[in-house]
């Protein structure tokens, strides 16, 4: 008996695309226009390492955005993301008024977010400073 | 001196606003298996006798709000109502195939993931209607999970009142300070909600967030 193989719709690159966005690429965007630059990248298989962090609400966006296309698109899963911060304890007044200033002009450079498809990230284990990767076989 | 009359005003002032609302919209939030029904479950027994929902180890088994009204709780002869809101877990992905390791049949698996995806569209469309917030982490595994910093950040974003609770502490893996080192700023509470472990602490840590509130 010949067992029937099941085809997937989103066919997976053998090869790993990583797409490195420097924040400056999203800053300017509202938050929807983020959400939707940051997917069309992950609905093309790539794994994107973001300079910076999301704020709170596109990082609510993203995964209500990607909820509504796990039904949508076929062979869709969702997202997985991460973020990892720099250290911030132990800073004098002084630091802490030039980082907030400079969170504000050019986002939270001493952070980095990792956001790939489900299809092809397994998991991201994160520790506070550190971060790994899996990905599917 | 007048900073106390102004802070007495204030303080009157606040609490006549928190008096008319008749009660307050708890919010149990977290990733799916934190045992958020659990908890919900524990309270509605403790004050009214009943369940609030079915639980289940298959993950997503709450995929819509649930709601139970009227909970009143007392505490050192003070009465709050509250409405609480039990929310679908919040996840990044979803494939039906991980419901089928649980020996669901495919369509009934591919039925539970478009459900649980709107539950978890529907758990972020109710996050700003909340009064204050009960967010579960299981403190068995690794607590650093983004859903949990998305939901923190979103809720402190809107200056809503939070508990941290971590869940399932009867489990010999699980480890309260390793929650409590991963979110420095919040008010910390180990629970069980399966045996009812620690719930006297719980509810005297949700007295005074609800006091925060006032």
């Amino acid at each position: 008996m010949v067992k029937k193989k099941t085809k997937k719709s989103v066919k997976i690159s053998k090869d790993l695309t990583i797409h490195f966005m420097p924040f400056s690429e999203i800053a300017r965007e509202n938050s929807i226009g983020r959400v939707k630059k940051i997917m069309g990248h992950v609905l093309n298989n790539k794994l994107i390492i973001l300079q910076g962090k999301l704020h709170p609400e596109d990082e609510k966006t993203l995964i209500a955005n990607s909820m509504t296309l796990i039904g949508n698109i076929k062979g869709f899963q969702g997202i997985e993301i991460a973020t990892i911060s720099g250290e911030k304890g132990g800073m004098g007044l002084f630091n802490k008024i030039r980082h907030n200033i400079a969170k504000i002009l050019v986002g939270e450079q001493d952070s980095m977010t990792i956001i790939g498809p489900a299809t092809i990230v397994k998991e991201m284990k994160k520790d506070p400073s550190q971060m790994e990767v899996l990905l599917k076989k | 001196m007048k900073g106390n009359i102004f802070k007495n005003f204030a303080s009157k002032l606040f609490s006549k606003l928190f008096r008319k609302k008749k009660e307050i919209k708890l919010g149990f939030y977290g990733s799916p298996n934190a045992g958020k029904t659990s908890l919900a479950n524990q309270v509605c027994q403790d004050w009214l006798g009943e369940d609030l929902g079915s639980v289940s180890k298959i993950p997503h088994e709450t995929r819509e709000i649930q709601i139970k009204e009227k909970v009143v709780m007392e505490r050192e002869g003070k009465k709050v109502e509250f409405k609480l809101v039990d929310t679908p877990g919040i996840a990044t992905k979803i494939d039906f195939e991980d419901f089928m390791k649980f020996g669901i049949k495919k369509k009934q698996a591919q039925e539970r993931a478009k459900e649980a995806t709107q539950g978890i569209i529907d758990s972020i469309k109710w996050l700003d209607n909340m009064d204050a917030v009960v967010v579960l982490i299981d403190a068995s595994i690794n607590p650093y999970s983004q859903v949990n910093i998305t939901i923190l950040g979103n809720l402190q974003a809107r200056k809503i009142p939070i508990l941290v609770v971590a869940n399932k502490i009867d489990l010999k893996k699980a480890k309260i300070d390793k929650v409590k080192k991963a979110f420095p700023g919040y008010d910390v509470v180990g629970v069980s909600a399966k045996t009812g472990k620690n719930m006297e602490e719980f509810y005297e840590e949700l007295f005074k967030l609800i006091k925060k509130k006032k």
